[in-house]
């Protein structure tokens, strides 16, 4: 029980601290860093419910983002949806584009499913590149606007506001983590870990394998429309570039990173992969140079990603072990290992 | 149009040599050894550079060639032991190759800048003249020059000890361990193998296509769809498949935009897997 | 009179060029337990696989429970009732003892664990946790329920992988060779818990090499030769059945049983 209060004042500490970054850190530039991270680790949290808790390794999880980000766009500038209605149909369509990439390709071997995503991806980003008119081709869709303000009583919430909008990210960010949180410990939950460490045996245990896994990618698909959105109208731009076939290499890096599998991990990946080397005035070049080689060595030597590591150092669970819980729940605490 | 038809199915013939030695590099080591080389475009980029400066400072074509191609046997081997040799998983693999993906895509721009570089081989502005129709000579090279390769490949996995204990150990691993072959050997081997097939792809483009770092992505991809379509463990179905690939392709910017060429292998790639996973030539689907 | 619970008719199975099963019949009556014998490569284990929904058959029909359940994917049959346990014995390696059982039991409908999401949490009530504890209890590996399913022996894995198949309260329970690989003592106390789980009810449809082990079990014994059913009977009249040691090459079974 100890163990659990630990946690809970960690979570919260850090909580504590990302809001109140902006407050301590008056640095526009800082700021900027850290929402483009908080907005890749939600990226990154949505491969890793389909990773690491699914068994299912998507290689083109940018082109589920993508829909997300040129849906809103498009339904706000050419059929004047209100933002938050056009967020929500972002969201629905990215995972329904997830249902529609799931259903035919759960069944195939898992090879087979990670070139079928990467195809997907690759895919989806042709037709943000070319269809000028829908799209706006390589140039993008311009003027993507920031969500509409708040009255909040006497406040209003502007989200114009590089500030209030890193309050916003933020939140999502939280929401996202804490919404997987339930999941891992609900019985879905328990039934995809039940179907990443062995298919067939769940199968025979009476899961079906396909449905589940389909509505895992959907709800992925779907988060990962939430990231692409939250991109889109931070950077006041939704261009093909963002998500292109190296964007969801990244992503995948970041989650693995971090410790797929794991609640914080993609949040941490995702600080490493942007934060740090914005620290360091490391050039792009040479901090994918770094993270390449890392990502090898991990893979190799720790392949449950730098979350075990920190846990680990904080004295918590060693890795690969089902530790001991008065409710047997070995499972949220047993890591993706490969 | 007829003259236009024949160009482009030459164009696509020319393609399809490439797509072919990387598919077949792809169908090797996932044949033998069930690894899935996703950083196998880097090889062809790294092999399009050696080219370049082997021919800046010597300027011979075939030369560069060569030292392509050992360049790359040489990774390939490092390849292997250091990283592939150790991972037995299928995720482990992709996330450890992208990770050399990237480690290789941007060391090449640390150390020779994201512009393209050129490789100016006479033979691109040589031309011939075959059947009526005028060619550039570094294309019938492309063409050329994969035959041959491929037919000595042929030649190596069929008429000698080694090829068939490489087409043993893909047939069965433990069967390969019982008679004796030296699996790690054979393992090395084929990766030293696939990597310099990658390596004479990338000096083949690299003239015509010009070389930077990311140029290997594409080539890797649409190998990649020529393995799917054809079938992951048969490297008949890899070049027939490229074949298919390279002519549709180059057939369908005659009615579609440009842009969306590169749609077409993908295209055929999911339509392959939906409806029929183990590819036109593969055997049937084993468990991962 | 008792009905029957399982029907296999005419089920007919080949991989290439192989033919696994050719045209076999047999049926197992609501608490009974049925041994199925047979040399290497009879087709034991394929006739398993499709009834339980593993393989599809090629030919012939399963009707379990009145319903035909041929081309059933194998979720569902087990959603019907019928449990089974591997010759290789299958586990969630990763997972503690206690976690597999737990898995076994939840339920697995998608709406009902879609909805566990937003109610905070698994589906398995503490009743079926006591079950489960009860359940380890039994096959003597409470002291692992913590543990990882992959740190016991071999013949406690056995075990385990029997108390989950159990943890649903199947109505038939298929066993593929529940005692090869075991010591004496784990042998026996399989033959403990099956015999009083006959005794309980439950019908059972039990693979076997070892013709002793499952001559003091079965109400019956099919022996399966070739894919086909060679001859069934009580153990008595399958031990002295010269056919059948004829089909095992050797009269070594006749006299004093392995």
């Amino acid at each position: 029980m100890a163990a659990l209060r630990r946690r809970w004042i960690g979570i919260l500490i850090l909580v504590g601290a990302l809001y109140a970054v902006p407050v301590l850190v008056d640095h526009p530039y800082t700021l900027h860093v850290l929402t483009v991270a908080l907005i890749y680790g939600v990226l990154a949290s949505s491969v890793n419910l389909s990773l690491g808790y699914a068994g299912m390794l998507s290689m083109g999880h940018m082109g589920f983002a993508g829909i997300g980000a040129y849906t809103m766009a498009i339904l706000v500038q050419r059929l004047s949806f209100p933002y938050w209605l056009a967020f929500l149909s972002g969201v629905v369509l990215a995972g329904l584009a997830g249902i529609a990439v799931g259903v035919p390709s759960v069944k195939l071997r898992r090879s087979s499913f990670v070139i079928v995503t990467l195809a997907f991806g690759i895919i989806m980003h042709l037709f943000f590149n070319n269809l000028d008119d829908l799209t706006g081709g390589a140039v993008g869709l311009p003027d993507v606007p920031r969500p509409p303000a708040l009255q909040l009583g006497s406040w209003a919430v502007d989200f114009t506001s590089n500030t209030t909008f890193y309050f916003l990210v933020a939140t999502t960010a939280i929401v996202v983590v804490g919404m997987l949180h339930l999941i891992a410990r609900s019985g879905f939950g328990h039934l995809l870990v039940s179907i990443r460490e062995d298919e067939e045996l769940a199968l025979m245990r009476g899961v079906n394998v396909k449905l589940y896994k389909v509505v895992c990618l959907g709800i992925s698909a779907g988060l990962a429309g939430v990231g692409g959105m939250l991109l889109g109208s931070y950077l006041r731009v939704v261009a093909p570039m963002s998500f292109e076939f190296r964007a969801s290499i990244d992503v995948v890096l970041i989650t693995v990173l971090g410790g797929v599998g794991t609640l914080a991990g993609p949040l941490l990946g995702a600080g490493l992969f942007v934060a740090l080397p914005e620290y360091l005035r490391i050039t792009n070049e040479l901090r994918l140079v770094i993270f390449g080689l890392i990502l090898v060595v991990l893979i190799l030597y720790s392949p449950q990603g730098l979350m075990k590591v920190v846990e680990a150092a904080i004295g918590k669970v060693s890795p690969g072990r089902a530790g001991r819980h008065h409710n047997g729940d070995s499972v949220t605490r047993v890591g993706y290992h490969g | 149009m007829g003259s236009l038809i024949a160009e482009q199915v030459f164009n696509g013939v020319m393609m399809a040599s490439v797509y072919a030695l990387i598919a077949t590099g792809l169908v090797l080591i996932f044949g033998v050894m069930r690894v899935f080389n996703f950083a196998h475009g880097e090889f062809v980029m790294v092999g399009a550079y050696v080219t370049t400066f082997v021919f800046a400072a010597t300027r011979n074509y075939f030369l560069a060639i060569l030292a392509a191609m050992a360049a790359l046997a040489v990774m390939g081997v490092i390849a292997e032991r250091a990283v592939f040799r150790r991972l037995r998983s299928l995720h482990g693999q992709v996330i450890a190759a992208s990770g050399l993906l990237l480690f290789f895509q941007n060391l090449a721009v640390l150390l020779w800048g994201p512009h393209a570089l050129r490789t100016p081989v006479p033979y691109r502005t040589m031309i011939v003249n075959v059947l009526g129709f005028t060619v550039s000579v570094q294309r019938l090279l492309v063409v050329g020059i994969s035959l041959v390769i491929m037919l000595l490949l042929f030649l190596f996995l069929h008429k000698t000890r080694l090829g068939t204990a490489i087409r043993a150990t893909a047939q069965s691993q433990d069967a390969a361990y019982v008679v004796g072959i030296d699996v790690d050997r054979v393992h090395v081997v084929v990766f030293a193998i696939s990597a310099a097939l990658a390596g004479l792809a990338g000096a083949l483009i690299g003239p015509l296509f010009l070389t930077y770092p990311t140029m290997g992505s594409l080539p890797l991809l649409k190998g990649l769809a020529a393995v799917i379509v054809g079938g992951m463990d048969s490297i008949v179905g890899a070049i027939l498949a490229s074949l298919l690939i390279g002519i549709t392709e180059s057939i369908s910017t005659m009615f579609i935009s440009s842009g969306f060429k590169d749609a077409v292998a993908f295209f055929m790639l999911v339509v392959v897997l939906v409806v029929r996973p183990r590819g036109i030539f593969g055997s049937a689907v084993r468990g991962e | 009179m008792a009905k029957a619970l399982l029907q296999v008719r005419n089920l007919y199975k080949r991989f290439g060029g192989i033919i696994a099963v050719n045209g076999c019949s047999f049926e197992v009556l609501q608490g009974q337990v049925v041994g199925l014998i047979g040399p290497n490569g009879a087709g034991k284990t394929t006739v398993f696989d499709i009834v339980s929904g593993r393989l599809a058959a090629d030919g012939g029909r399963v009707v379990f429970r009145d319903q035909d359940v041929t081309h059933l994917p194998a979720h569902k049959i087990a959603a019907l009732g019928m449990s089974r346990t591997f010759q290789e014995c299958r586990l969630f390696w990763d997972l503690s003892c206690l976690e597999n059982l737990l898995l076994a039991a939840q339920p697995k409908g998608l709406a009902v664990n879609l909805k566990s999401i937003l109610s905070g949490g698994r589906l398995t009530s503490s009743a079926d946790e006591e079950r489960a504890r009860e359940l380890l209890a039994l096959v003597r590996l409470e002291k692992f329920a913590s543990s990882p399913a992959k740190a016991l022996s071999f013949g406690q894995k056995r075990l385990l992988e029997l108390a989950c198949a159990l943890m649903t309260n199947p109505t038939i329970l298929l066993l593929d060779e529940p005692a090869s690989g075991v010591n004496p003592t784990i042998l026996e106390q399989i033959r403990e818990l099956l015999s009083s789980l006959h005794a309980q009810g439950l019908t059972l449809l039990v693979v076997e090499h070892n013709i002793q082990f499952i001559s003091s079990l079965a109400d019956t014994i099919v022996v399966l030769h070739y894919g086909q059913v060679l001859e069934v009977g009580p153990p008595e009249q399958i031990r002295n059945s010269s056919r059948v040691i004829e089909a095992y090459l050797g009269g070594r079974y006749a006299s004093s049983g392995e």
